[in-house]
């Protein structure tokens, strides 16, 4: 199973599950702003880089995990991959889209704006990332039912 | 067989009608007919586009391509497609990315398509609007024969 997080840049909310579901963050507590900041990828992707999907690691069940980042339009993002994996005879159980945009808040909007369309690190990035650090109870939710339906085939 | 994938980001359904001539559903040695324009787009409407994929299929060898389109966001989109394809090593595919202008009479033509009375008049605008285009989409849904 390919299990593909997304979210509007992919580059926070998605990396912060993908990389959650890994057991590279987690599962019990929120992350340091210095956890986050160390994971690969995490406020780094270009906005040349949405709609790439890209791999994080595989988990203990063998589940490759993606994310990427689709511009707040999640729905093209749905539509190509359902309609490609139809036309090509892509099982449709061999692949879950995760939506993690509704669980991000304010700050990591305003933040991730700041830091990845202007490049204002310093105020984007720390902004961000305690966002990230807020909204991580309700990623660890999302994340922790994706797990629960793997682990239950 | 290589698969085609038709894709245009310029919120007009050029792939639709770039798919219907590479399958044989619009004329490719002459100009289409308003009947005939209207007849290939309607089953797919003439909305800005959401990246919903069709598929068309060719009679006589059995061709199918596959035709997308959206309001912007192309470089995206064809990321998606790329990527997606990708992990699953799919490689027999070509992506045909239809690069024309949606015109203002193709706006206006658009919107007065809704309105029942004016229906024909926004039709009238669409064809000679894609009639401008049409040599140009014809070799675009023939990629082989341009090489």
């Amino acid at each position: 199973m390919k299990i593909i997080y997304h979210c509007f840049g992919g580059t926070h909310s998605s990396v912060t599950a993908a990389s959650a579901h890994l057991g590279r963050l987690s599962r019990e507590r929120s992350p340091s702003p210095r956890e986050l900041l160390s994971l690969p990828f995490f406020d780094t992707r270009e906005g040349n880089d949405h709609g790439d999907i890209t791999l994080l690691g595989v988990d203990s069940m063998r589940n490759e995990v993606y994310f990427v980042g689709q511009r707040g339009k999640p729905y093209l993002l749905e539509n190509i991959v359902n309609g490609l994996a139809q036309s090509f005879n892509i099982p449709p159980d061999s692949y879950r889209l995760v939506n993690v945009m509704h669980k991000v808040n304010i700050s990591m909007k305003i933040g991730g704006f700041l830091s990845r369309r202007f490049r204002w690190l310093k105020t984007g990035r720390p902004l961000v990332t305690l966002g990230t650090v807020w909204a991580y109870p309700e990623i660890i939710k999302l994340v922790r039912n994706v797990l629960a339906e793997e682990s239950n085939g | 067989m290589k698969q085609l994938i038709f894709y245009s980001d310029t919120g007009f359904p050029f792939s639709v009608l770039a798919a219907a001539i590479r399958t044989g559903q619009l004329p490719d040695d002459r100009h289409p007919h308003q009947k005939e324009l209207t007849g290939a787009l309607r089953p797919y409407g003439m909305g800005k586009g959401d990246a919903r994929i069709y598929s068309f299929e060719k009679g006589a060898n059995g061709e199918t391509c596959l035709a997308l389109w959206t309001d912007g966001q192309g470089d995206m989109v064809q990321r998606a497609i790329t990527s997606f394809l990708g992990l699953y090593q799919i490689e027999d595919y070509t992506l045909i990315n239809l690069n024309y202008k949606k015109t203002s009479a193709m706006v206006f033509g658009t919107w007065l398509t809704k309105l029942p009375l004016l229906r024909n008049t926004g039709l009238s605008m669409i064809h000679r609007s894609v009639e401008n285009i049409y040599d140009k989409l014809i070799k675009d849904a023939n990629p082989n024969q341009q090489q």
